[in-house]
Formats: structure tokens, C-alpha cells, sequence
């Protein structure tokens, strides 16, 4: 008979060592939206569950010198509840607002989302955009590295055995600086995100992008870092030709891992139109 | 097998559980507290929201484990006897329910949307119940029935 | 009037406890010593089965008993039967066996092969994970189009090119003459998309076996206990009726998905006697999508000849249906009789030809699910006429006019075999397109189109043929049972009122509706009648819910039954007040004798009735408890229309409906309140279809939508709320003048969003779009045209 262990460590040291000299398949429960679902389909069947959720340092956000340290348990509803958060970075708390549905929301983290390595993954693209890093607890201590660097390909991360994310780091938002996530889920049959697209821009006292982040998710096997898109965008007003440029560039950067249902040339033409309505939205934010 | 004790509807409740038993497993199969239903496998339908400290989850979500000395309420633990919660007066009144099988979870839900927001528009309420699905409704009644529940609700707050 | 009768809003008597989460449905009883099923289900959609090895699987921890269909099949028993004979133009349709445990060969992805019983669910679940099954995979066929492909793989030996019947009605010659004089003909080819009822309950049963009386006891989701009773016990299992028991308690929804008889149910009642202790077996969702019966699943190719004035001439439709693996217990009736004899909608068209192919596939079973032919007929009609109306530069609302069965001409005979009795369709018509504001549309069109949106309205007209069905007609058709319904009105004593009922209610507010009748009909206080349904050993019969006719049929049953009472209660009335039974009148409660001020209440002539001292014992039966039996003399006629109005983001696809307004005439109303609500569920299933859900298999026959991750059920941010009304022409024949209103909505709507989405597309050229209408098939489609 399947019988899993469970573990609820109160520490990240504890729950590090749990990981770290753990045999077998060892997931970790953030939120736990995503694993249980496998869990009772019997895709995944763990050894060892270790619930992270008492860990208190994991269930905060605190400020880091102007910008946010959001704990690995922090829900997507608590996020959309920190009003200077949500004040600072709209697009990544409308992005993790939108993952999964508003139950589910209750307990879904960011740092679940992430790490579930899902091309779809709703936060990502957002968290990329606003330049977010994450924090690794590991065996041998901690490190930084960039939100794009968690993802290596569907299902798979960048983290070693016995690390786990602890926090994911939202920079000072620099002045005239907007952000903006769009995604679009037709819900039609085997699309859980067709395309998300999340663009954060900063510009200057006349209105003119000074600097450009592009991000798109869904559309390639990890979320995609566009730089040709914000290219496009720094220098102009957002008019006409700065519209038509970043389209294009986010069309160009599309390379979706499968096509189930044909829908290739859609998902990239439809990057091409959030890329565009996120980089106004995201204009606007920033004072434009 | 790990015992867990949490505190459901305001009473202390303990039993044997496995790592694998799901939150609404122990509430139906163990406490027989069968109001919060099971109406999917993916965690998509909602008829199992309950709140766990306060707050709306789907209990198919979460492990039993998971809410250790956690407070847990469940449809049954809304109504005082026979005096209903206004959410759910606002259900009757308004036919929010058919076959009521959604409508534990829809009634859940919609309390903690009325615990963060007292007047929500009907986009509001058809934002937040994306995570339950009703098939018999049409939901317009349901959307109904939270907006009146909430005015209810608040209403009662403030008088 | 009292005031929770006839016409009056009353809140629902069985909502106190679905609030309040003491609902009880099949899943939340738990019986003494009770164990539970898990069933091992094919992963191929066509395979030979070599070996089936339970060892390992039954040694395992909490394992009672583990059966196969060979098991099954030594025990002599009988496969699922089918309720309906269609006879095509070949003779009957080929019926192959259904067998409720299969031993040689699965023909669907989820068809049962063994079922697994142990202490726990989780035992059990562990177990049949353990059970070998050695398949032999054969090639499967899933689509209508490569079921009919010369060489395909054959569901059925007995089934050449996978027919299961090919079936017409109306003279073909004589409406292709009608053709070659048309000065316009329109021409559409459409896809009625294959959907997955999806009842939030999924189904569940308990079946137990009681040693010291032999009798069996099955509680299940059902819709109609009695004719599952019926249907297992002589069909299958062969067992005595008077010792089986159906209980189909609380259900949580059914949409025609649980009128039908299951293998689970068959399997868990032999095999409880086997075991000798209750055995509980609840379907998961993924388990749901592959067992529970499909709806529609239609592909056709429709014609409609007009006149230089748009009169409809004839109309011809060549359709085939996809039947599935196994013949469903209503399926043949679905695409022949439900279907076809609705084709000439609200129109005068004079000649119409319909022929209809069913075919074999490997596939889940398709049978009625809400609306059932209903909505596959007015979408073929709605969608051909308005297509019909844009050709020809005619405003869609005037060509309806034109074509409209006046309401100066019923009793009206169709072509295609029925009788309409009533309706006002210019009626219903102009409501909806007053509450629509359709003269309003244009400017809200140019409005869209300067922020970058194309709108689109569209309308739907429907007629559905409810009340099933007077018995003789039904069987003349094949129907291999009656379609009456039963009622027994038990009145107490004291003067309350409980109300046996053989329809079922399953979000349908009967508890509260056939108190209202009651109330307003008795005098009494809708707090004292209470209704009960459900259970065969409570209830003299019934034939149970489904096709809008639990009002019709069920309220008749009721109204009759009532009679009764009255009329015996008058007896004894007379008796009381010493006066002619002829002088005694009934109204309020109150027994009164004409012209003068005598008068006895409900509640004392009850009492009477039980308490017989003063009494003509000699003449009259003490007690008061009537039972009626109700067989229509008809069907019944809703009708109405529906306009949709939507708005296409051309950049994504995405299509959002911005309005919708229905107008209905379903009769008379006894609780608006629930008639809305019905109306407004339908139109989201309408809705659904058209632009959310759709049941993909694989040429392989894997089902590719197989979760509520995969198939789009709509959510509440998909819908608007909605405009309803009801306009009245009351049914002629039953004696409450109702007609239904359960499947309208379903029915409608379809042909009502695809019309606007037409409309909408037609401006960039698009012609043809199937349902679901997704995003990204919008957007192909304007980006092809």
C-alpha cells in the first residue's frame, strides 16, 4: 500500500536537512495545489512530503531596503492584500492573483507556481519583468539567482537536491516605473495559459522609455526573457512603430513546445497582442 | 497512521489519519460532516471549499496533517440552530441553489468574498467564483444571492 | 387564494437543508458494515481481452472479493437493455449486447472489466490498481466520419459498417420536387458537438442484500428509481420486483445523464448478494467523463427551399449521429423521434425530409442530455433560417414572421407527425426582441466597431415537443415502456398532506411546486404537504424526470389525484351537513352548501374520514388517500425565443456575450421564481456549447477531455446575467394548462450565440464556424476568410 511521510519542519535548517537526507521522491508542499491534484491521480507518489507552511519566516512579506521579500508560503491572495505591494508592483500581484482560481488562490503560493516548473506557470512571467530573484536554502547555505533562472524546462528546475526556494525578491521600484501581466486563457480544450505576457518599463521625465523588460509565458518550453521586445520600446512614446516593433519581436521570440491542437501560429500571434496591451498598460502605470 | 486534531465548528476533533487522507476526507469519512461535497478530482469545482483559519480552501487541497490544531469551519457550522446565516437566507431568497450540491462550496466561498469586500458589483462576484462551478443555476441567481448575502452581512455588522 | 399557491414565488421547502449542508445524497450515506467498489475500466478504446489475473490484487490488505466479467457471465444473467426500438428503412436497428461486466472484448476507453470490493475505498483503489488485465489492442474508430469509412474497424460483428440503424421520415421525392421549383435555396453543413452532462453530484451507488428477506436495496443517482427497479430487476439481474428496492435520494443534478441504467448499478446489486454486505461505490470525476452517457454528437447537412417572398417550401436533412460503443437505454429515440419530428420548428413549411444514420463508434454511449434532439433540431433550423434570412437580404425577425404557424391555426398538424397545440410565436418574438432592444442594435454595432469589436446579434425561435409522452404513441414509435405518471395524495387525519410522486427531483423544486398545487387546490398551509419522492417502496409508481415532464405529467397525475379527493371528500361533506353531495361546493378550504351559510372545513371532513363515527360507512371506504395515474393525451409545446448578442475581439478571438433576452411560453407558471431559475441554468448549457465545451477524442479513441482541466465548463465570469420572461398560452389538454420549462434554455440558446457570432463574423466574411466557437477558432476563422 502507498503511504507517504509527512513532515511539517518549523525552520529552513529543518526542513533543508529533511530534503537534503531524504530518499525517494521528496516534494514540497507550498501551497500544495498542484501536487495534490497528482497525488490523487496517482501521477506523482512522493515518500516524503514536507510541508513548509510553519516555517514563519516563509509566511511573510517584509521590505529590503525599498523593495519586498515575499516568503515561499505566501499565498496569492495574501500578496493581493499588501497594499504597498500591490501599490509598487500591480502586475506581479495581478498575475499571482490569477493562478489557479480563487479557492485555490487561498493556498497557492509563488514560490509553488515556480517551482512546479509549468511553461504556463502564471506568476512567472510578472516576477521576470519586475527583474524578481528568488532565495535558495540549501545544504551548503544560501543563494540568489534570477526568477528565469529557477525554470529549465517543463517540470524541471535549476535547484539541487536538498534546496528549496525560501523567498522571492522584488527590487526598489525605480521612479516612473510601471509594470503590467496580461494572460489569456480561452479556456478552450488542453490550454491551461495560452500566452501570458508581463512588461515593466521606466521612463523619463518626458515620457520616453528609458529602460524595458518583455516577458512571456506559455509560448516556449521555460517563460522567455524578450529582449528584442523591450528594445522596441525604449526611446519611444509607445506610439504606432514602437507598437508594431514589440508585436513583432514577441512573435519572433514564440516557440511553443507543442501544438495538441494546432495552435501554434494563434498562441504567437496572440503574444504579439498582450505584449502590446501589457506595454500600454504598463506605460500608463508609469506615468505616461 | 498520524493522529491529527484540529478544531472543527467550534468543537475539538481528533482522529488517525494517513499522510495521503485529504482535509475533506477527514471531514466527510471520519467526522461524517457530509455538507462539504466532492464534485471533481482536479481541485476545479469548489464544492468542497471550507474556510481553514478564516480563510476559503478547497478541502481537496489540503491534507488532513496539513491542518493540525487548525479552526475549520464547514457549512454545518454556519447556522445557529435554526437561525441561518444571512448568506444563506440570502440563497434561499434569492433560488441561489437547484440541486444544491454546489452550494456548501458556493456559500463558503462567498463569505470570504463578503469578509473582504462588504458591496461587491456582479463582475466582482463572477471574478471570484471562478473556482466554483455550478451546473445548474446559470449562476445568476447565485451572483444574486452574494451581492444580497453581503449587503446582509454587512448590515447585520453594522447594526 | 392562499398565498403560497398557484402563480406565487414561494421559496423553496427543500433548500433549509442543502443550505445548511444536511442534504442527502447517495455519497454521504453510509450503511451498517457497508464496503467498497472500485471497478477496473479498459485504457483502450477497442481490445480483446487475453487474461484477466486477479491474484496478486486479491490477496492484497482489505480485499473482499474481486469479480470479472467472466464471473458475470457464468451467472447467466442479462446485458444492459435498451428502452427504445427505432426501425429504419433495413428493419430494426441492430441492438448488440451491453454487458455490465465485459469478459471478451472493451469497446470504449472506461469500459468496465472487473470490479474490485474491499473494506476501504483507498484498499480498494490499491487493489485494482493490482489487477491484471492482458488486452490486446485492436485499431479503434471514434468520429461519425471514420466509423462510415469503408474498412473501418467494426465496434459490432453484427453491425456491417458500424449502422446501427438508417431511418427517415417524409417523402424525399416529394420534397425534391418542392426543391426544383424554389427560387432560393440555402444550404448549411453544421457539427452539433459532442458534450459531457457533467451533473456536479458524479454518480454514486449502494447496493445491499438482506438475507432474511431477500431483498435487495439499491440507492443510486437517479432520476427515475422505478424504471431502474424495472429495467435491472427484469432485464438484467432477473430479479423479483417486490423484493427490490430503488432509493434515488438527493440528487445533485442529472440533466439526462441519470436516467439511465448503468452497468455500476447492476454489477454492485449482484455482487452485494455475493458478499452479503453493502457495498458503496461513488464515480471521480476523470471516471464520470468516460462512463457517464454523452450528449448529442450530430453531423448534417441541412437544405431550405423558399419562395421569391421567403415562404419556407421544404426543408431537407441528412444527418448522422454517433451512438457511441453500446446502445444507451434512450438513445435510438433520440435522433429519430426527439429530433426529427421537431423540424418544422414554429414554421409552416409545408414538406420536409429528414434521414438519420446512426453509427457505432468507440466511445462512451450518447443518449439524451438535456433537451436530447430537442436542441439538435432547432439549431439545425434556427442556424438554416437565419443563414437563409442574410442571403437573401431579409431582415432575420421578418423571415420568422413570414414562416410563423399563426396563432389562429392550432390544433396545427407538422409534416413530421405532430400535433401543436397552442402558441403564440409572433408573441414570444416580439418580447424578446423589445427586451433585447433590437432596433437598438445598430447603433451599439457602430459603437463596438469604433473601439475595435464586431458585434453580432442573433435569434432563436425554438419549439420543443415536452410532457413525455401519451404511452400509445410512444409505443406505436418503439418506446418498449409507458410514459404515464403516478401520484398518490395521502391526507392525514389532522388534515396535512403528504404527496407520493413517481417524478424525481433533482434541483427541479418539485417539493415545493406540487405543495403549491396542493395548497391552492386543498385550502391548506404549504407547511403542511409535504412531497415525497424517490424511493419505489414508498411510491405506488412513476415513470420519473426527464423531457420538461414532471409538471406536465407528474402535476397531472397530482391534479388527478386531487379530484379524487375532492370528490370524496364532497361525499362526505354532504354527509356532515346533511345536503345533496350536487349542492356541496369546495373553495379555500372550506366546504360550503350552495345557498346557504352552512359550511365544513378541509380538516374537520379529514378527520371524518378517519374518524368515521358519523359517516355513511355503507356507501364510502373510510380514510382519504387517492392515487391517479396521468397518460398525456399529447405532448406539449414550449416555445419561445431567444436573442443573443455578443461582441468578438478580432485581435484574440475572444467572444464575450454582451446581452441576452429570452421570451418563453411555457404555459401556465406555478412558481416563476423556479421557472426563471430553470430557464437560466438551460441558456448556460445553451451557452456552453456553443462557445465553451466540446468532447474531443482522439482518432485513437483516448478521450482528450477527460477532466474539468480539459473540458471548458463555464464558469460564472464566462455568462452575464440574463433578461427571462414568460408569455402565456395555456396547454389545452392537461388539466393544469402546463407545458414544461426544464430543457428551453438548452435548446434555445445554442442556435441563438452562434447566430450572433455569425452575425458578428459575417461582416469580415466568415461563413462557417462550428461549435465551440473558442477563441482560437474565431480567430482562424478570420484570419482564413
Amino acid at each position: 500500500m502507498y503511504a507517504p511521510s509527512f513532515a511539517a519542519p518549523t525552520t529552513v535548517a529543518d526542513a533543508v536537512q529533511l530534503l537534503a537526507n531524504a530518499s525517494g521522491v521528496t516534494r514540497v508542499l507550498a501551497g500544495g495545489t498542484d501536487l495534490l491534484v497528482q497525488l490523487r491521480s496517482g501521477i506523482l507518489k512522493p515518500d516524503l512530503i514536507v510541508d513548509t507552511k510553519r516555517i514563519p519566516e516563509l509566511r511573510t512579506i517584509t521590505t529590503e531596503g525599498g523593495g519586498y521579500r515575499i516568503g515561499a508560503s505566501v499565498s496569492g491572495a495574501e500578496a493581493g492584500e499588501h497594499a504597498a505591494l500591490s501599490r509598487d508592483w500591480p502586475g506581479v500581484v495581478e498575475a499571482v492573483e490569477l493562478i489557479g482560481s480563487t479557492q485555490i488562490q487561498g493556498r497557492a503560493s509563488f514560490v509553488g507556481n515556480l517551482c512546479n516548473a509549468s511553461p504556463a506557470a502564471d506568476a512567472v512571467p510578472a516576477l521576470v519583468a519586475a527583474g524578481a530573484t528568488v532565495v535558495i536554502a540549501g545544504p551548503n547555505g544560501e543563494r540568489e539567482i534570477a526568477v528565469e533562472q529557477v525554470p529549465t524546462g517543463p517540470g524541471r528546475t535549476s535547484l539541487a537536491k536538498g534546496e528549496m526556494v525560501i523567498a522571492v525578491k522584488l527590487p526598489p521600484k525605480p521612479v516612473r516605473t510601471g509594470d503590467a501581466y496580461l494572460r489569456f486563457i480561452p479556456r478552450t480544450e488542453m490550454d491551461i495559459a495560452v500566452v501570458g505576457a508581463g512588461v515593466c518599463v521606466t521612463l523619463d521625465g518626458q515620457g520616453v522609455c528609458r529602460a524595458a523588460k518583455v516577458s512571456l509565458g506559455a509560448v516556449a518550453p521555460t517563460v522567455l526573457v524578450v529582449s528584442a521586445a523591450a528594445a522596441a520600446l525604449v526611446g519611444s512614446k509607445l506610439d504606432d512603430a514602437a507598437l508594431a516593433t514589440l508585436d513583432a519581436a514577441a512573435q519572433a521570440a514564440c516557440n511553443p513546445i507543442s501544438d495538441k491542437r494546432g495552435t501554434i501560429e494563434y498562441r504567437t500571434r496572440v503574444a504579439g497582442v498582450l505584449s502590446r496591451r501589457a506595454a500600454a498598460i504598463a506605460f500608463k502605470r508609469a506615468g505616461a | 497512521m498520524p493522529t491529527v486534531s484540529m478544531n472543527v465548528n467550534g468543537e475539538a476533533v481528533s482522529g488517525e489519519v494517513e499522510a495521503r487522507t485529504l482535509l475533506v476526507q477527514f471531514l466527510r469519512e471520519q467526522l461524517r460532516l457530509t455538507g462539504t461535497h466532492v464534485g471533481c478530482d482536479t481541485s476545479q469545482c469548489g464544492a468542497c471549499v471550507v474556510h481553514v483559519n478564516g480563510v476559503s480552501a478547497k478541502s481537496c487541497t489540503m491534507l488532513a496533517v496539513q491542518c493540525a490544531d487548525a479552526e475549520v469551519t464547514t457549512i454545518e457550522g454556519l447556522a445557529d440552530g435554526d437561525d441561518l446565516h444571512p448568506m444563506q437566507e440570502a440563497f434561499r431568497d434569492n433560488h441561489g441553489l437547484q440541486c444544491g450540491f454546489c452550494t456548501p462550496g458556493m456559500i463558503m466561498s462567498a463569505l470570504d468574498l463578503a469578509r473582504r469586500n462588504s458591496t461587491p458589483s456582479e463582475q466582482e462576484v463572477r471574478d471570484w467564483l471562478e473556482g466554483n462551478i455550478c451546473r445548474c443555476t446559470g449562476y445568476h441567481n447565485i451572483v444574486k444571492s452574494i451581492m444580497a448575502g453581503a449587503r446582509a452581512m454587512a448590515a447585520v455588522r453594522g447594526g | 387564494m392562499p398565498k403560497d399557491g398557484i402563480g406565487a414565488s414561494v421559496k423553496r421547502k427543500e433548500d433549509y437543508r442543502f443550505i445548511t449542508g444536511q442534504g442527502a445524497y447517495t455519497d454521504d450515506i453510509d450503511r451498517p458494515g457497508q464496503s467498497y467498489a472500485v471497478f477496473v475500466r479498459s485504457p483502450h478504446a477497442h481490445a480483446r481481452i487475453a487474461s484477466v489475473n486477479t491474484a496478486a490484487a486479491t490477496a492484497m490488505p482489505g480485499v473482499v472479493k474481486i469479480l470479472t466479467g467472466a464471473d458475470y457471465a457464468a451467472d447467466g444473467l442479462g446485458g444492459l437493455p435498451c428502452g427504445w426500438q427505432v426501425t429504419g428503412k433495413d428493419g430494426p436497428m441492430v441492438e448488440p449486447a451491453h454487458p455490465p461486466l465485459v469478459a471478451d472484448c472493451v469497446r470504449h476507453v472506461g469500459d468496465q472489466v472487473a470490479v474490485v470490493i474491499a473494506n476501504s475505498a483507498a484498499e480498494a483503489r490499491d487493489a485494482a490498481e493490482a489487477v491484471v488485465v492482458d488486452y490486446q489492442p485492436l485499431p479503434a474508430t471514434a468520429s461519425i466520419e471514420t466509423a462510415m469509412a469503408a474498412g473501418a474497424p467494426q465496434v459490432h460483428d453484427e453491425a456491417p459498417g458500424n449502422l446501427c440503424y438508417d431511418w427517415e421520415i417524409g417523402d424525399k421525392a416529394d420534397v425534391d420536387a418542392v426543391f426544383a421549383g424554389a427560387h432560393h435555396v440555402t444550404r448549411i453543413e453544421l457539427v452539433n458537438n459532442r458534450l459531457v452532462p457533467n451533473a456536479i453530484e458524479p454518480r454514486a451507488a449502494i447496493a445491499e442484500y438482506d438475507r432474511a428477506t431477500r431483498e435487495y436495496t439499491l440507492y443510486t443517482t437517479s432520476q427515475n428509481p422505478h424504471v431502474i427497479r424495472l429495467l435491472m430487476g427484469a432485464f438484467v439481474l432477473q430479479l423479483p420486483e417486490h423484493r427490490l428496492r430503488v432509493v434515488a435520494p438527493d440528487v445533485g443534478g442529472g440533466f439526462g445523464s441519470k436516467i439511465f441504467h448503468y452497468a455500476e448499478e447492476a454489477v454492485l446489486t449482484w455482487a452485494a448478494a455475493k458478499v452479503a454486505r453493502p457495498i458503496k461505490w461513488t464515480a471521480e470525476r476523470s471516471e464520470s467523463f468516460v462512463t457517464d452517457a454523452h450528449g448529442r454528437d450530430h453531423v448534417t447537412i441541412a437544405e431550405l427551399a423558399l419562395d421569391v417572398d421567403g415562404k419556407f417550401l421544404g426543408l431537407k436533412v441528412d444527418t448522422k449521429a454517433n451512438m457511441g460503443a453500446y446502445l444507451s437505454t434512450f438513445a435510438p429515440c433520440v435522433p429519430t423521434y426527439l429530433y426529427a419530428t421537431l423540424l418544422a420548428g414554429q414554421y409552416t413549411t409545408p414538406k420536409i425530409w429528414c434521414g438519420v444514420q446512426a453509427v457505432f463508434t468507440h466511445t462512451v454511449p450518447v443518449d439524451a442530455y438535456r433537451g436530447a434532439g430537442r436542441p439538435e433540431a432547432t439549431f439545425v433550423i434556427e442556424r438554416i433560417v437565419e443563414t437563409a434570412a442574410r442571403e437573401m437580404g431579409l431582415d432575420p425577425a421578418e423571415l420568422r414572421r413570414r414562416n410563423f404557424v399563426p396563432s389562429d391555426a392550432f390544433p396545427y398538424q407538422t409534416p413530421v407527425a405532430l400535433v401543436y397545440d397552442s402558441g403564440d410565436y409572433e408573441g414570444t418574438l416580439a418580447a424578446a426582441l423589445a427586451a433585447a432592444d433590437y432596433d437598438g442594435f445598430a447603433a451599439r454595432q457602430a459603437e463596438a466597431e469604433a473601439r475595435g469589436k464586431l458585434r453580432g446579434i442573433g435569434l432563436s425561435a425554438y419549439i420543443e415537443a415536452c410532457g413525455i409522452a401519451p404511452s400509445a404513441v410512444a409505443g406505436s414509435l418503439g418506446a418498449r415502456a409507458g410514459l404515464y405518471e403516478c401520484g398518490e395524495v395521502r391526507v392525514h387525519p389532522t388534515g396535512s398532506v403528504t404527496f407520493f410522486t413517481g417524478a424525481h427531483s433533482h434541483g427541479q423544486g418539485h417539493e415545493t411546486t406540487f405543495a403549491q398545487i396542493i395548497a391552492e387546490r386543498l385550502g391548506v398551509d404549504i407547511d403542511a404537504v409535504e412531497v415525497v419522492h424517490g424511493d419505489t417502496a414508498k411510491i405506488p409508481f412513476g415513470m420519473g424526470t426527464y423531457g420538461s415532464r414532471s409538471l406536465a405529467v407528474g402535476g397531472s397525475a397530482l391534479s388527478r389525484a386531487l379530484d379524487k379527493i375532492e370528490t370524496k371528500a364532497k361525499r362526505i361533506a354532504a354527509h356532515l351537513m346533511e345536503a345533496s353531495e350536487t349542492d356541496i361546493e369546495f373553495s379555500d378550504g372550506q366546504f360550503t352548501v350552495a345557498g346557504t351559510d352552512k359550511s365544513v372545513g378541509f380538516g374537520d371532513v379529514a378527520l371524518t374520514a378517519y374518524v368515521p363515527h358519523n359517516y355513511p360507512i355503507e356507501e364510502l371506504e373510510p380514510g382519504l388517500d387517492e392515487t391517479a395515474f396521468y397518460d398525456p393525451a399529447n405532448f406539449t409545446f414550449p416555445a419561445g425565443c431567444h436573442v443573443c448578442e455578443v461582441e468578438v475581439d478580432p485581435e484574440t478571438g475572444r467572444v464575450e456575450i454582451v446581452n441576452f433576452a429570452a421570451s418563453d411560453d411555457f404555459g401556465n407558471v406555478i412558481n416563476p421564481m423556479i421557472v426563471e431559475g430553470q430557464v437560466h441554468g438551460g441558456i448556460v448549457q445553451g451557452v456552453g456549447q456553443a462557445l465553451l465545451e466540446g468532447c474531443v477524442y482522439g482518432e485513437d479513441g483516448q478521450l482528450a477531455t477527460g477532466s474539468y482541466m480539459d473540458y471548458t465548463m463555464p464558469r460564472a465570469d464566462d455568462v452575464p446575467s440574463f433578461a427571462v420572461s414568460t408569455r402565456t398560452t395555456p396547454c389545452p389538454h392537461n388539466p393544469l394548462g402546463v407545458k414544461g420549462c426544464g430543457e428551453a434554455g438548452a435548446i434555445a440558446a445554442p442556435a441563438a450565440v452562434m447566430n450572433a457570432v455569425h452575425h458578428a463574423l459575417g461582416s469580415r466574411g466568415v461563413s462557417r464556424i462550428d461549435m465551440p466557437a473558442t477563441p482560437v477558432r474565431v480567430w482562424r476563422a478570420l484570419n482564413a476568410a
